[in-house]
């Protein structure tokens, strides 16, 4: 049973529910072609008809495909201890990943994109690189809150002044406080 | 030719235009590291400097110096934090993002830096002597030959795939493929496709929320769950960091890369609509598929070759792309179309005449960018040490400050909050792929490459001088890139099934000895 599961397969199941569902979608496509569109050599679901079969072909090669482990490739010693520094985690390492920190850094993420009109652009992205570097352990207090104002106050100066985009850099009750 | 060449070189050559290009070249250099905006960008933004600069030849010479410097800065980040800014740069990321985290980040911004000089500048003197006669062959490639070279662009997947693993890599080009069909994007898609009603997705998912959500945001993630990751193992490695030092075997394994990749790169540049995207791409898949079985091995994993071939070849297709528009007013790409409505907007008119009625400007160009190139290797070289330093930031304040700029990247493209979205999920699923061992990058080049293909493969099918897919044995240029594809597919699963039956053999008559 150990054997059937293996990641390949795992994901090999997921991306056939996905690729069935897409191939759905694209024949059901066609409903949404005028009648004098759809005698045209190429239609609007012409290639996604295509790629949904190929998906759904691709997907099940991945899950009955063999499970012996593909080999490390490299001979040379170097590359070797190189490969094993970038190697990524994987599934049979899952357990000493640092699994919540990654969560509550990917809530950070959600909450910055959901205030990040509301909140202006400055302090949002304050509150971003702080928090961050506080979750991941940093405990420099004067070089967080240096940096966290910083880099925003950079990238909004730039963008507003060389490259002429508006970013509304702070709250809108204090923008139209100071009338901007 | 050679007095346009004088000429060209009296106009480049005022106090004026080099302190211009040096200026162009900085703020190409410091805006392209910011991912989002790349060269396309950045000129389009330098247009109304440009214009106020009045006189045509120096707005041309200092755009150029802004051009190359944001290629550069694409690659900088490319290179350092896996944040590919633009398209052009996504292959450098393939080995220059490994070879950086393994501690050569000052040789791999080196690399880099060579490598875009020597591409440029043979695709400057490639320019020089050929313009004319490649425009002309420029002009018999059609939607069929398009087709079949983006074909061969894809063949690149197969570097991907771990050995005997290629159909994870196959499965990973048709996922980017389906990502490009979202919204509106190929010109037969006349309403919005796979959108569900959410009016976000109506444009389709931008390139660059996709780049940053497969590559910069999961590398962030990696990070996180383990601080060990690409650690330098004590005090010599660490001045590995800086150390920019290329060794003679390492400049004499470029040399043929930066050779044959300058050419290629240029030929696909001088296409109108390829560019160097295709190009980088192209040049990453030819070099691994020549290159000798022990480093092939190595792509994907820090390859010298890897990283000088799409290096080379984006430099040398940006300097391609140049003939289409001076010669015949056509822009080879997004970047040349953005500098032809410079020229327009300084009352120039490209097309066949340019080279007749304004000799200054045609060649003043060519000689920028010989110009531009040298002023770049010069400003960029002594920096790289402090550059390549950016790895030693301590995770704490490195990994938030990842996500930053890609969120950043990412929000510029509407100043939409759904573009943040898409790209937090797209890092969420690339990081449970690469869990799972399954390569990334052939999403991208499934998704770069899928609208492209689907317009060419549109306006073939809809020919009227073809019948279905007669195109391919009628076009013999056609024939040719897909039976070369179809080598390059195919060469490295015969070669596994050779080297499995000569190691049975071996291993049969070892038993029989014994």
């Amino acid at each position: 049973m150990a054997r059937l599961l293996t990641p390949d397969r795992i994901i090999g199941v997921i991306l056939l529910i996905f690729s069935c569902l897409f191939t759905w979608a694209a024949f059901d496509l066609e409903k949404t072609i005028p009648p004098f569109f759809r005698n045209q050599p190429m239609r609007l679901d012409t290639l996604p008809r295509i790629l949904g079969v190929f998906s759904i072909i691709a997907s099940v090669i991945t899950i009955i495909s063999p499970t012996t482990g593909a080999k490390r490739v490299s001979d040379n010693k170097q590359l070797k201890e190189s490969e094993d520094r970038m190697a990524d985690l994987s599934f049979e390492t899952f357990g000493q990943a640092k699994w919540g920190q990654l969560c509550a850094m990917i809530a950070l993420m959600f909450v910055y994109a959901s205030v990040l009109r509301m909140g202006g652009f400055i302090p949002t992205t304050f509150f971003l690189l702080l928090f961050g570097s506080i979750l991941l352990g940093e405990r420099r207090w004067i070089a967080m809150v240096i940096v966290s104002l910083a880099a925003p106050l950079a990238i909004w100066l730039l963008v507003t002044y060389v490259l002429q985009r508006t970013i509304v850099p702070l709250p809108a009750p204090l923008m139209n406080l100071i009338g901007g | 030719m050679l007095e346009g060449i004088l000429t060209g070189l009296s106009a480049a050559f005022t106090f004026q235009a080099i302190a211009l290009v040096v200026l162009g070249c900085i703020i190409g250099s410091l805006i392209g590291m910011v991912p989002g905006l790349g060269p396309m960008q950045v000129i389009a933004i330098m247009i109304p400097v440009a214009v106020g600069i009045g006189e045509p030849s120096i707005a041309m010479i200092m755009l150029a110096g802004v051009y190359y410097g944001a290629v550069f800065g694409g690659s900088t980040s490319s290179i350092l934090i896996n944040a590919p800014g633009v398209a052009s740069t996504v292959a450098t990321s393939f080995d220059g993002y490994p070879m950086a985290r393994k501690g050569f980040a000052g040789k791999a911004l080196t690399i880099a830096a060579i490598s875009s000089f020597a591409g440029g500048t043979i695709g400057a003197l490639l320019l020089t002597a050929a313009a004319k006669p490649l425009a002309d062959v420029a002009l018999l490639f059609q939607s069929p030959e398009y087709l079949a070279v983006m074909v061969l662009g894809m063949t690149a997947v197969a570097a991907f795939g771990e050995r005997g693993r290629a159909y994870k890599a196959v499965l990973m080009v048709i996922f980017g493929m389906i990502l490009a069909s979202v919204g509106e994007g190929s010109q037969f898609a006349n309403r919005p496709r796979f959108t569900f009603g959410y009016v976000p997705l109506q444009d389709g998912i931008s390139s660059i929320t996709l780049i940053m959500g497969l590559f910069a945001v999961p590398e962030a993630f990696f990070l996180i769950l383990d601080p060990k990751r690409g650690q330098y193992k004590g005090d010599g490695e660490s001045k590995e960091i800086t150390n920019m030092r290329i060794n003679a075997k390492e400049a004499r394994e470029m040399a043929p890369v930066i050779g044959r990749q300058s050419i290629v790169g240029f030929l696909i540049g001088v296409m109108p609509g390829a560019g160097a995207t295709i190009a980088s791409l192209m040049g990453y898949a030819m070099e691994r598929n020549i290159a000798p079985k022990e480093k092939r091995e190595e792509f994907g994993k820090g390859s010298l070759r890897g990283l000088t071939a799409p290096e080379t070849a984006n430099n040398a297709a940006s300097t391609g792309s140049f003939v289409p528009m001076l010669t015949l007013g056509i822009p080879g790409s997004g970047t040349t179309a953005i500098l032809l409505v410079a020229l327009i907007s300084l009352g120039v008119q490209p097309g066949p005449g340019l080279i007749n009625d304004n000799p200054e400007i045609f060649w003043g160009i060519i000689i920028s960018m010989y110009f531009g190139n040298v002023v770049l290797l010069i400003l960029n070289y002594p920096l790289i040490p402090y550059i390549a330093k950016l790895l030693a930031v301590p995770r704490t304040f490195l990994i938030p400050f990842v996500l930053f700029f890609s969120m950043v990247g990412a929000y510029l493209v509407s100043q939409n909050p759904a573009e943040l979205y898409t790209m937090i999920v797209l890092g969420v699923v690339t990081t449970i792929l690469r869990l799972a061992k399954f390569p990334i990058a052939p999403i991208v080049i499934g998704f770069i490459l899928g609208i492209r293909m689907e317009d060419n493969l549109g306006r073939a099918l809809t020919d009227p001088d073809y019948v279905g897919f007669s195109f391919i044995w009628e076009r013999p240029m056609t024939l040719a890139f897909l039976l070369i594809a179809v080598a390059m597919l195919l060469y490295p699963m015969i070669e596994g099934r050779l080297a499995r039956r000569e190691r049975k053999v071996v291993a049969h008559s070892t038993m029989n000895k014994d």
